[in-house]
Protein backbone atom coordinates (compact mmCIF):
# COMPACT_ATOMS: atom_id res chain seq x y z
CA UNK A 1 0.00 0.00 0.00
CA UNK A 2 2.80 2.37 1.01
CA UNK A 3 4.64 1.57 -2.22
CA UNK A 4 1.55 2.28 -4.36
CA UNK A 5 0.91 5.58 -2.60
CA UNK A 6 4.53 6.72 -2.93
CA UNK A 7 4.57 5.77 -6.63
CA UNK A 8 1.24 7.51 -7.20
CA UNK A 9 2.37 10.72 -5.51
CA UNK A 10 5.58 10.56 -7.54
CA UNK A 11 3.57 10.26 -10.75
CA UNK A 12 1.35 13.19 -9.70
CA UNK A 13 4.47 15.21 -8.95
CA UNK A 14 5.78 14.28 -12.41
CA UNK A 15 2.50 15.38 -13.95
CA UNK A 16 2.82 18.73 -12.21
CA UNK A 17 6.43 19.07 -13.33
CA UNK A 18 5.54 18.11 -16.89
CA UNK A 19 2.94 20.88 -17.06
CA UNK A 20 5.34 23.34 -15.42
CA UNK A 21 8.12 22.53 -17.86
CA UNK A 22 5.72 22.55 -20.81
CA UNK A 23 4.49 26.02 -19.88
CA UNK A 24 7.79 27.52 -18.79
CA UNK A 25 10.54 26.35 -21.11
CA UNK A 26 10.83 26.52 -24.89
CA UNK A 27 10.56 23.15 -26.67
CA UNK A 28 14.29 22.65 -27.26
CA UNK A 29 15.27 22.83 -23.57
CA UNK A 30 12.40 20.82 -22.10
CA UNK A 31 13.44 17.95 -19.85
CA UNK A 32 11.58 14.64 -20.17
CA UNK A 33 10.52 13.99 -16.57
CA UNK A 34 8.96 10.58 -17.42
CA UNK A 35 12.31 9.38 -18.76
CA UNK A 36 14.15 10.63 -15.68
CA UNK A 37 11.74 8.77 -13.38
CA UNK A 38 12.21 5.55 -15.36
CA UNK A 39 16.00 5.88 -15.05
CA UNK A 40 15.57 6.44 -11.32
CA UNK A 41 13.50 3.23 -10.97
CA UNK A 42 16.03 1.33 -13.10
CA UNK A 43 18.98 2.49 -11.00
CA UNK A 44 17.55 2.49 -7.49
CA UNK A 45 14.61 0.01 -7.55
CA UNK A 46 14.64 -3.11 -9.73
CA UNK A 47 14.37 -4.39 -13.29
CA UNK A 48 10.69 -5.42 -13.14
CA UNK A 49 9.61 -2.09 -11.63
CA UNK A 50 11.51 -0.13 -14.29
CA UNK A 51 9.86 -2.18 -17.09
CA UNK A 52 6.36 -1.79 -15.62
CA UNK A 53 6.99 1.93 -14.88
CA UNK A 54 8.15 2.41 -18.46
CA UNK A 55 4.98 0.80 -19.76
CA UNK A 56 2.62 2.71 -17.41
CA UNK A 57 4.30 6.07 -17.88
CA UNK A 58 4.39 5.42 -21.64
CA UNK A 59 0.62 4.98 -21.67
CA UNK A 60 0.19 8.18 -19.57
CA UNK A 61 2.51 10.12 -21.87
CA UNK A 62 0.66 8.74 -24.89
CA UNK A 63 -2.64 9.84 -23.42
CA UNK A 64 -1.29 13.30 -22.59
CA UNK A 65 0.32 14.01 -25.95
CA UNK A 66 -1.58 11.67 -28.26
CA UNK A 67 -0.17 11.51 -31.78
CA UNK A 68 -0.18 7.82 -32.42
CA UNK A 69 -1.08 5.43 -29.62
CA UNK A 70 1.89 3.23 -28.75
CA UNK A 71 4.72 5.49 -29.78
CA UNK A 72 5.60 6.67 -26.28
CA UNK A 73 4.56 3.37 -24.72
CA UNK A 74 6.96 1.33 -26.84
CA UNK A 75 9.77 3.88 -26.49
CA UNK A 76 9.52 4.20 -22.73
CA UNK A 77 8.87 0.47 -22.16
CA UNK A 78 11.98 -0.38 -24.17
CA UNK A 79 13.97 2.22 -22.26
CA UNK A 80 12.68 0.88 -18.93
CA UNK A 81 13.55 -2.67 -19.94
CA UNK A 82 17.01 -1.79 -21.27
CA UNK A 83 17.99 0.50 -18.42
CA UNK A 84 16.71 -2.12 -15.98
CA UNK A 85 19.68 -4.28 -16.93
CA UNK A 86 21.95 -1.73 -15.27
CA UNK A 87 20.36 -2.41 -11.88
CA UNK A 88 22.89 -3.80 -9.38
CA UNK A 89 25.53 -3.79 -12.11
CA UNK A 90 26.78 -0.24 -11.64
CA UNK A 91 27.27 1.96 -8.58
CA UNK A 92 24.30 4.26 -8.93
CA UNK A 93 25.31 6.44 -5.96
CA UNK A 94 28.00 8.22 -7.98
CA UNK A 95 26.76 11.41 -9.55
CA UNK A 96 28.98 10.91 -12.61
CA UNK A 97 27.37 7.53 -13.20
CA UNK A 98 23.92 9.05 -12.92
CA UNK A 99 24.80 11.76 -15.42
CA UNK A 100 26.28 9.30 -17.92
CA UNK A 101 23.29 6.94 -17.60
CA UNK A 102 20.88 9.84 -18.02
CA UNK A 103 22.73 11.10 -21.07
CA UNK A 104 22.99 7.69 -22.74
CA UNK A 105 19.37 6.79 -21.88
CA UNK A 106 18.15 10.06 -23.35
CA UNK A 107 20.09 9.36 -26.51
CA UNK A 108 18.72 5.83 -26.65
CA UNK A 109 15.18 7.05 -26.04
CA UNK A 110 15.41 9.58 -28.84
CA UNK A 111 16.94 7.09 -31.22
CA UNK A 112 14.06 4.67 -30.52
CA UNK A 113 11.51 7.46 -30.73
CA UNK A 114 13.05 8.80 -33.94
CA UNK A 115 13.22 5.39 -35.58
CA UNK A 116 9.66 4.53 -34.59
CA UNK A 117 8.40 7.89 -35.88
CA UNK A 118 10.16 7.27 -39.19
CA UNK A 119 8.95 3.70 -39.31
CA UNK A 120 5.36 4.72 -38.69
CA UNK A 121 5.84 7.76 -40.94
CA UNK A 122 4.45 10.07 -38.27
CA UNK A 123 6.67 13.13 -38.05
CA UNK A 124 9.95 14.47 -39.30
CA UNK A 125 12.59 14.58 -36.56
CA UNK A 126 13.41 17.89 -34.96
CA UNK A 127 17.18 17.78 -34.71
CA UNK A 128 17.56 20.77 -32.38
CA UNK A 129 15.34 19.01 -29.91
CA UNK A 130 17.22 15.79 -30.54
CA UNK A 131 20.64 17.32 -29.87
CA UNK A 132 19.88 19.41 -26.79
CA UNK A 133 17.51 17.11 -24.92
CA UNK A 134 20.10 14.60 -23.60
CA UNK A 135 22.10 17.48 -22.08
CA UNK A 136 19.01 19.07 -20.56
CA UNK A 137 17.81 15.69 -19.27
CA UNK A 138 21.21 14.99 -17.70
CA UNK A 139 21.33 18.31 -15.86
CA UNK A 140 17.70 18.42 -14.80
CA UNK A 141 17.56 14.65 -14.13
CA UNK A 142 20.47 14.85 -11.72
CA UNK A 143 18.49 17.13 -9.40
CA UNK A 144 15.25 15.26 -9.87
CA UNK A 145 16.86 11.89 -9.08
CA UNK A 146 18.24 13.31 -5.80
CA UNK A 147 14.69 14.43 -4.89
CA UNK A 148 13.30 10.96 -5.60
CA UNK A 149 16.14 9.28 -3.72
CA UNK A 150 15.42 11.49 -0.71
CA UNK A 151 11.67 10.82 -0.98
CA UNK A 152 11.99 7.04 -1.36
CA UNK A 153 14.58 6.89 1.43
CA UNK A 154 12.20 8.79 3.67
CA UNK A 155 9.58 6.09 3.14
CA UNK A 156 12.26 3.39 3.45
CA UNK A 157 11.66 2.01 -0.03
CA UNK A 158 15.33 2.09 -1.03
CA UNK B 1 14.09 -26.09 -16.44
CA UNK B 2 10.38 -25.92 -15.76
CA UNK B 3 8.09 -23.20 -17.10
CA UNK B 4 7.76 -21.56 -13.67
CA UNK B 5 11.55 -21.38 -13.35
CA UNK B 6 11.81 -19.80 -16.79
CA UNK B 7 9.13 -17.27 -15.91
CA UNK B 8 10.81 -16.46 -12.59
CA UNK B 9 14.17 -16.01 -14.25
CA UNK B 10 12.97 -13.93 -17.21
CA UNK B 11 10.19 -11.96 -15.52
CA UNK B 12 11.25 -8.49 -16.76
CA UNK B 13 11.74 -9.74 -20.34
CA UNK B 14 8.32 -11.39 -20.34
CA UNK B 15 6.68 -8.29 -18.93
CA UNK B 16 8.44 -6.23 -21.57
CA UNK B 17 7.35 -8.47 -24.44
CA UNK B 18 3.81 -8.64 -23.09
CA UNK B 19 3.65 -4.87 -22.92
CA UNK B 20 5.04 -4.59 -26.45
CA UNK B 21 2.50 -7.12 -27.74
CA UNK B 22 -0.27 -5.26 -25.91
CA UNK B 23 0.84 -1.95 -27.37
CA UNK B 24 1.27 -3.29 -30.89
CA UNK B 25 -2.18 -4.87 -30.74
CA UNK B 26 -3.79 -1.56 -30.05
CA UNK B 27 -1.43 0.76 -31.87
CA UNK B 28 -3.03 1.66 -35.16
CA UNK B 29 -4.66 4.78 -36.52
CA UNK B 30 -8.15 3.49 -35.76
CA UNK B 31 -7.32 2.95 -32.08
CA UNK B 32 -5.63 6.35 -31.97
CA UNK B 33 -8.81 7.87 -33.39
CA UNK B 34 -10.98 6.16 -30.75
CA UNK B 35 -8.49 6.89 -28.00
CA UNK B 36 -8.35 10.53 -28.98
CA UNK B 37 -12.06 10.77 -28.18
CA UNK B 38 -11.44 9.09 -24.83
CA UNK B 39 -8.45 11.35 -24.24
CA UNK B 40 -10.53 14.45 -24.86
CA UNK B 41 -13.18 13.07 -22.55
CA UNK B 42 -10.64 12.31 -19.83
CA UNK B 43 -8.84 15.63 -20.36
CA UNK B 44 -12.14 17.42 -19.88
CA UNK B 45 -12.46 15.89 -16.40
CA UNK B 46 -8.75 16.11 -15.76
CA UNK B 47 -8.88 19.77 -16.53
CA UNK B 48 -10.70 20.31 -13.24
CA UNK B 49 -7.71 18.75 -11.50
CA UNK B 50 -5.31 20.59 -13.74
CA UNK B 51 -6.90 23.95 -13.10
CA UNK B 52 -5.25 24.68 -9.72
CA UNK B 53 -1.94 23.40 -11.13
CA UNK B 54 -2.32 25.71 -14.10
CA UNK B 55 -3.13 28.58 -11.78
CA UNK B 56 -0.11 27.88 -9.59
CA UNK B 57 2.10 27.55 -12.64
CA UNK B 58 0.59 30.51 -14.48
CA UNK B 59 0.80 33.01 -11.64
CA UNK B 60 4.61 33.35 -11.38
CA UNK B 61 4.89 33.14 -15.17
CA UNK B 62 2.36 35.94 -15.58
CA UNK B 63 4.13 38.05 -12.96
CA UNK B 64 7.49 37.44 -14.67
CA UNK B 65 5.95 38.26 -18.05
CA UNK B 66 4.54 41.47 -16.66
CA UNK B 67 7.99 42.51 -15.46
CA UNK B 68 9.46 41.65 -18.84
CA UNK B 69 6.72 43.63 -20.60
CA UNK B 70 7.31 46.45 -18.13
CA UNK B 71 10.89 46.84 -19.34
CA UNK B 72 9.66 46.77 -22.96
CA UNK B 73 7.00 49.31 -22.08
CA UNK B 74 9.57 51.52 -20.39
CA UNK B 75 11.70 51.54 -23.55
CA UNK B 76 8.65 52.09 -25.71
CA UNK B 77 7.52 54.88 -23.43
CA UNK B 78 10.88 56.64 -23.74
CA UNK B 79 10.75 56.34 -27.53
CA UNK B 80 7.17 57.64 -27.58
CA UNK B 81 8.07 60.56 -25.32
CA UNK B 82 10.88 61.52 -27.68
CA UNK B 83 8.51 61.18 -30.63
CA UNK B 84 5.89 63.31 -28.88
CA UNK B 85 8.54 65.96 -28.14
CA UNK B 86 9.60 66.01 -31.79
CA UNK B 87 6.00 66.04 -33.00
CA UNK B 88 5.14 68.79 -30.54
CA UNK B 89 7.95 71.01 -31.85
CA UNK B 90 7.01 70.13 -35.42
CA UNK B 91 3.39 70.97 -34.64
CA UNK B 92 4.35 74.36 -33.18
CA UNK B 93 6.48 75.14 -36.25
CA UNK B 94 3.67 74.11 -38.59
CA UNK B 95 1.12 76.13 -36.62
CA UNK B 96 3.42 79.13 -36.79
CA UNK B 97 3.85 78.68 -40.55
CA UNK B 98 0.11 78.27 -40.96
CA UNK B 99 -0.53 81.42 -38.92
CA UNK B 100 2.02 83.28 -41.06
CA UNK B 101 0.30 82.07 -44.22
CA UNK B 102 -3.10 83.21 -42.93
CA UNK B 103 -1.61 86.51 -41.89
CA UNK B 104 -0.09 87.01 -45.35
CA UNK B 105 -3.45 86.26 -46.97
CA UNK B 106 -5.07 88.63 -44.53
CA UNK B 107 -2.50 91.34 -45.34
CA UNK B 108 -3.20 90.99 -49.07
CA UNK B 109 -6.88 91.64 -48.38
CA UNK B 110 -6.04 94.49 -46.02
CA UNK B 111 -3.93 96.08 -48.73
CA UNK B 112 -7.02 96.19 -50.94
CA UNK B 113 -9.11 97.93 -48.24
CA UNK B 114 -6.58 100.18 -46.57
CA UNK B 115 -5.56 103.22 -48.56
CA UNK B 116 -2.29 103.75 -46.68
CA UNK B 117 1.09 102.17 -47.04
CA UNK B 118 1.62 100.02 -43.99
CA UNK B 119 3.99 97.60 -42.35
CA UNK B 120 3.02 94.42 -40.56
CA UNK B 121 4.52 93.79 -37.13
CA UNK B 122 4.18 91.35 -34.30
CA UNK B 123 4.03 91.95 -30.54
CA UNK B 124 6.98 90.24 -28.86
CA UNK B 125 7.07 91.74 -25.40
CA UNK B 126 4.74 93.37 -22.94
CA UNK B 127 5.77 94.41 -19.47
CA UNK B 128 3.24 93.28 -16.90
CA UNK B 129 4.02 96.27 -14.66
CA UNK B 130 3.22 98.68 -17.51
CA UNK B 131 0.60 96.49 -19.15
CA UNK B 132 -1.53 99.37 -20.47
CA UNK B 133 1.42 101.62 -21.25
CA UNK B 134 3.73 100.02 -23.80
CA UNK B 135 4.20 97.01 -26.06
CA UNK B 136 7.33 96.01 -27.96
CA UNK B 137 6.92 94.82 -31.52
CA UNK B 138 9.23 93.07 -33.90
CA UNK B 139 9.56 94.73 -37.28
CA UNK B 140 10.21 92.59 -40.30
CA UNK B 141 12.38 93.59 -43.23
CA UNK B 142 11.86 97.22 -44.12
CA UNK B 143 12.01 98.55 -40.57
CA UNK B 144 14.14 101.51 -41.68
CA UNK B 145 10.99 103.12 -43.04
CA UNK B 146 9.49 103.19 -39.57
CA UNK B 147 9.75 106.52 -37.79
CA UNK B 148 8.70 107.77 -34.39
CA UNK B 149 5.09 108.92 -33.86
CA UNK B 150 3.76 106.73 -36.65
CA UNK B 151 0.28 105.49 -35.85
CA UNK B 152 -0.29 101.82 -35.07
CA UNK B 153 -3.56 100.03 -35.83
CA UNK B 154 -5.09 96.75 -34.90
CA UNK B 155 -7.18 94.90 -37.43
CA UNK B 156 -9.77 92.45 -36.24
CA UNK B 157 -11.14 91.94 -39.72
CA UNK B 158 -9.96 92.89 -43.18
CA UNK B 159 -12.01 96.08 -43.11
CA UNK B 160 -12.18 96.79 -39.38
CA UNK B 161 -9.32 98.76 -37.84
CA UNK B 162 -8.78 100.21 -34.38
CA UNK B 163 -6.31 102.83 -33.31
CA UNK B 164 -4.12 101.45 -30.54
CA UNK B 165 -1.18 103.84 -30.24
CA UNK B 166 1.94 105.36 -31.76
CA UNK B 167 5.61 104.48 -32.19
CA UNK B 168 7.52 105.69 -29.13
CA UNK B 169 11.05 104.57 -29.99
CA UNK B 170 12.87 102.32 -32.47
CA UNK B 171 15.90 100.19 -31.80
CA UNK B 172 17.25 97.96 -34.58
CA UNK B 173 14.28 95.92 -35.77
CA UNK B 174 12.27 96.46 -32.60
CA UNK B 175 9.89 99.27 -31.81
CA UNK B 176 8.24 100.38 -28.60
CA UNK B 177 4.63 101.42 -29.00
CA UNK B 178 2.98 103.95 -26.73
CA UNK B 179 -0.48 102.55 -26.19
CA UNK B 180 -3.56 104.70 -26.30
CA UNK B 181 -4.24 103.70 -22.68
CA UNK B 182 -0.97 105.26 -21.48
CA UNK B 183 -1.57 108.55 -19.59
CA UNK B 184 1.19 110.10 -21.72
CA UNK B 185 -0.89 109.47 -24.84
CA UNK B 186 -3.13 112.28 -26.07
CA UNK B 187 -4.82 111.77 -29.42
CA UNK B 188 -7.19 114.17 -31.19
CA UNK B 189 -10.50 112.36 -31.59
CA UNK B 190 -14.10 113.06 -32.56
CA UNK B 191 -17.52 111.55 -32.22
CA UNK B 192 -18.49 109.65 -35.35
CA UNK B 193 -20.98 111.45 -37.58
CA UNK B 194 -21.09 114.43 -35.17
CA UNK B 195 -19.13 117.60 -35.05
CA UNK B 196 -17.81 116.98 -31.57
CA UNK B 197 -14.09 116.88 -31.05
CA UNK B 198 -11.87 116.29 -28.07
CA UNK B 199 -8.71 114.58 -26.95
CA UNK B 200 -8.46 110.96 -25.98
CA UNK B 201 -6.19 110.52 -22.97
CA UNK B 202 -5.06 107.26 -21.45
CA UNK B 203 -5.71 106.36 -17.85
CA UNK B 204 -3.35 103.41 -17.20
CA UNK B 205 -6.24 100.99 -17.25
CA UNK B 206 -8.50 99.67 -19.98
CA UNK B 207 -10.81 102.70 -20.28
CA UNK B 208 -9.99 106.05 -21.90
CA UNK B 209 -11.00 109.60 -21.21
CA UNK B 210 -12.32 111.90 -23.93
CA UNK B 211 -11.51 115.33 -22.56
CA UNK B 212 -12.04 118.88 -23.73
CA UNK B 213 -15.62 118.40 -24.88
CA UNK B 214 -17.49 121.64 -25.01
CA UNK B 215 -20.35 121.85 -22.48
CA UNK B 216 -22.86 122.45 -25.26
CA UNK B 217 -21.80 119.44 -27.31
CA UNK B 218 -24.48 116.79 -27.64
CA UNK B 219 -22.50 113.71 -26.69
CA UNK B 220 -24.45 110.62 -25.61
CA UNK B 221 -23.68 107.23 -24.12
CA UNK B 222 -23.08 104.74 -26.92
CA UNK B 223 -21.53 107.27 -29.33
CA UNK B 224 -18.60 105.87 -31.33
CA UNK B 225 -15.29 107.71 -30.96
CA UNK B 226 -12.97 107.83 -33.97
CA UNK B 227 -9.69 109.57 -34.81
CA UNK B 228 -10.05 113.07 -36.11
CA UNK B 229 -7.31 112.88 -38.80
CA UNK B 230 -4.93 115.34 -37.19
CA UNK B 231 -1.26 114.78 -36.24
CA UNK B 232 -0.56 112.44 -39.19
CA UNK B 233 -3.12 109.95 -37.88
CA UNK B 234 -5.61 108.52 -40.43
CA UNK B 235 -9.12 109.83 -40.09
CA UNK B 236 -12.15 107.85 -38.89
CA UNK B 237 -10.23 105.00 -37.36
CA UNK B 238 -12.38 103.60 -34.59
CA UNK B 239 -11.28 103.85 -30.96
CA UNK B 240 -14.20 102.95 -28.72
CA UNK B 241 -17.61 103.96 -27.50
CA UNK B 242 -18.82 106.31 -24.77
CA UNK B 243 -19.98 104.53 -21.63
CA UNK B 244 -20.20 107.45 -19.21
CA UNK B 245 -20.38 111.25 -19.38
CA UNK B 246 -19.05 113.32 -16.52
CA UNK B 247 -20.02 116.96 -16.07
CA UNK B 248 -18.72 119.10 -13.26
CA UNK B 249 -19.55 122.63 -12.24
CA UNK B 250 -15.92 123.26 -11.32
CA UNK B 251 -14.66 122.22 -14.78
CA UNK B 252 -15.23 124.05 -18.01
CA UNK B 253 -15.19 120.99 -20.24
CA UNK B 254 -17.18 117.79 -20.18
CA UNK B 255 -15.45 114.44 -19.95
CA UNK B 256 -16.56 111.14 -21.43
CA UNK B 257 -15.35 107.70 -20.39
CA UNK B 258 -14.63 105.68 -23.51
CA UNK B 259 -14.37 101.94 -23.58
CA UNK B 260 -12.12 100.67 -26.42
CA UNK B 261 -13.94 98.51 -28.95
CA UNK B 262 -11.06 96.05 -29.05
CA UNK B 263 -9.51 93.84 -26.45
CA UNK B 264 -6.38 95.65 -25.41
CA UNK B 265 -5.18 92.64 -23.45
CA UNK B 266 -4.75 90.49 -26.54
CA UNK B 267 -2.59 92.32 -29.02
CA UNK B 268 -0.73 90.12 -31.46
CA UNK B 269 -0.45 91.31 -35.05
CA UNK B 270 -0.42 95.07 -35.59
CA UNK B 271 -0.15 97.44 -38.53
CA UNK B 272 2.10 100.48 -38.63
CA UNK B 273 0.83 103.17 -41.01
CA UNK B 274 3.90 104.42 -42.90
CA UNK B 275 2.43 107.14 -45.07
CA UNK B 276 -0.95 108.65 -45.46
CA UNK B 277 -2.34 108.78 -48.95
Amino acid sequence: MKKVLVNLTSILFLLFLDILIYKTFPYFIRANVWLIYIIFTALFLNHITSTITGFVLGIIADFLHLKFFGLQTISLSTLGYLSGWLNKRINEKFIKVQIIVLFLSSLAYFIIYFLLSRFLNLEKGNFTYFILSPIVNSIFGLFLIQIFVWYYKKWKLI
Amino acid sequence: MTLSDFVKKNKPTLIYFLSIIFTLTFSNTQTTYYLKTITYFIKYFLYLNYKPIYEIVDYPINVANKFIYLSYMYEENLKLKQKIKKDFLKNITLQELLAQKFRQEELINIKKNLKYKFLDCKVIFRDYQNWYDFVVVSLHNNYKEVKEDMPVLLNEDIDKFYFIGRIWSIENNKAKILLITNPLSAIPAKVKNKNIEGIIIGSSYSNLILDYIMPDDDIKIGDIIVTSGLNNIPENVEIGKVIKIETSQTKIFKQAIVKPNFNINSLKNLIIILTSE
